[in-house]
């Protein structure tokens, strides 16, 4: 089964791939049991994600650069305002990446 | 919305253990590694100050590790001795003493290489020639220069003994060609297996140095004028001597034109760079002046409007790749804020950008938000 691997780049996707870095360069772990690891992460945090949370957002701000490439889009925004329903927050840019939600129905 | 978060990343940690937890024991691994994994895993969370929690806390306490010393400012800096600030006497040691008197010692082969202790350097040098002239000199060992590389490589037989009845001194080797081909005919090293003057009697000249460059028959109807200053021509007495000495007219006037039409191909046109000057064998060049532009084409905006192509734009990531090199990690302003998530829609109307997103990850300002929906719209 294919799993997104992009949640790999959040905060806690960059956690585990720094833990797992340093236990397979001392050895600690194999570098195949790694691989597994993060597959599993993948799996878990989409069904996280789908289940565990309901919040929405809403998104405005000017786009100051798109990219359509293997089916994955990338916008980066300026002076961009995210709402909430408990917070807002602004940034002066940010970095949209967003894949395909139809390619893990298939 | 914080405990939210933390409990979502809780739980996910706790759902990727569980379920590898079956695998690592198939491995061989054991569960010792999976809890290493996990506590490690927890604690960088913690660090970043996305989770929070009894559980990370007490790992925290494991691990947190000696507290770095402080240094008390306030008490003057007394470094160790292997630190101490070096002095005039660290940095210029006192000159040795002794200075032994040059005494020129004979040398013997081989002598030179040991000196015995006593000796300065002094010593050495002074016996340094003398060494020299005994093993030999091989430096300044130079083979005179060749008299060739005054002469101009193109056109000229090397083998050919020039007479003393050029006019030129040093180079020039077709200043006369006409008493060049004589000799040619008379002295050649190349030619020692054909007697000269033995040729046929149609005026034929049987060609051994490679296939027939120029044809015999259009040649032989010119007629050039041959200077007679030749010593072979001997006074006509007789019909056949007359015959003679016109086949040997014509055979030196096809030579002649032959060798003119080399002399023409000979002037093969350059093309690696600028015009090879030859002063004395040596090639002079000025790099300053050019004598002709070789510059490579630079492209400018005009001539790309002329062109009528779009200018390429390349400047404009830059701005972009630099917050990229700059990392996502820094922990007191995220410079790179990001968002990660799955699309279900994107459109657009002119400039208006409409999106719909579901299942994201955000991280804005140092806060990691969640949703399972967003719309955006961005213009662009």
């Amino acid at each position: 089964m294919a799993t997104f691997e992009l949640y790999r780049r959040s905060t806690i996707g960059m956690c585990l791939t720094e833990t797992l870095d340093e236990m397979v360069s001392n050895g600690t772990l194999s570098p195949e049991l790694a691989i597994q690891v993060l597959v599993q992460f993948d799996k878990s945090m989409t069904e996280a994600l789908e289940t565990q949370v309901k919040s929405k957002v809403s998104i405005k701000g000017h786009l100051h650069i798109y990219r359509f490439c293997d089916n994955v889009w990338t916008f980066t925004l300026q002076d961009a305002m995210f709402k909430n329903e408990e917070c807002q927050e602004f940034v002066r840019r940010v970095k949209i990446v967003a894949c395909d939600s139809k390619l893990l129905t298939q | 919305m914080a405990t939210n978060v933390s409990a979502v990343y809780l739980h996910v940690v706790d759902d990727v253990v569980s379920k590898l937890r079956e695998e690592f024991i198939n491995v061989g691994v054991g569960d010792s590694v999976l809890n290493e994994l996990q506590g490690l895993w927890e604690l960088k969370m913690m660090q970043c100050g996305v989770i929070q929690g009894p559980v990370e806390i007490n790992s925290a306490s494991r691990e947190s590790g000696v507290p770095t010393p402080v240094h008390d400012l306030n008490v003057p800096y007394e470094g160790s001795e292997e630190y101490e600030t070096p002095t005039a006497e660290m940095l210029f040691p006192p000159t040795p003493l002794q200075t032994p008197m040059q005494t020129p010692l004979p040398v013997e082969p081989g002598g030179d290489q040991y000196m015995p202790g006593g000796y300065a350097e002094y010593g050495m040098v002074s016996e340094r020639p003398a060494a020299d002239m005994k093993n030999g000199r091989p430096a300044s060992y130079m083979p005179p220069p060749s008299p060739w590389m005054n002469q101009r490589p193109l056109g000229v037989d090397v083998n050919v003994v020039y007479e003393e009845a050029r006019e030129e001194d040093g180079g020039g080797g077709m200043s006369q060609p006409q008493p060049a081909m004589k000799d040619f005919f008379m002295m050649t090293s190349k030619r020692k297996r054909e007697d000269p003057l033995n040729f046929l009697p149609n005026g034929y000249i049987p060609q051994q140095d490679g296939s027939g460059d120029v044809s015999l028959d259009c040649s032989s109807q010119e007629m050039v004028t041959v200077p007679k200053n030749s010593a072979n021509e001997a006074h006509p007495e007789t019909l056949h001597d007359r015959l003679n000495i016109q086949e040997r007219r014509n055979a030196d006037a096809i030579i002649a034109l032959i060798i003119k039409t080399k002399q023409a191909s000979a002037s093969i046109p350059q093309y690696d760079g600028y015009d090879d000057v030859y002063n004395n064998g040596v090639r002079t060049e000025d790099y300053n002046t050019p004598s002709y532009h070789v510059g490579t084409p630079k492209p400018t905006k005009a001539e790309a409007l002329e062109d009528e192509e779009p200018p390429l734009n390349e400047d404009d990531d830059e701005d972009d790749d630099e917050l990229d090199d700059l990392g996502r990690r820094d922990e007191e302003t995220s410079i790179n804020h990001l968002v990660l998530a799955q699309f279900e829609k994107v459109s657009r109307t002119k400039n208006k950008w409409k999106c719909v997103l579901k299942d994201g990850i955000m991280r804005l300002n140092n806060k990691d938000i969640l949703f399972t929906k967003a719309n955006g719209e961005f213009d662009f």
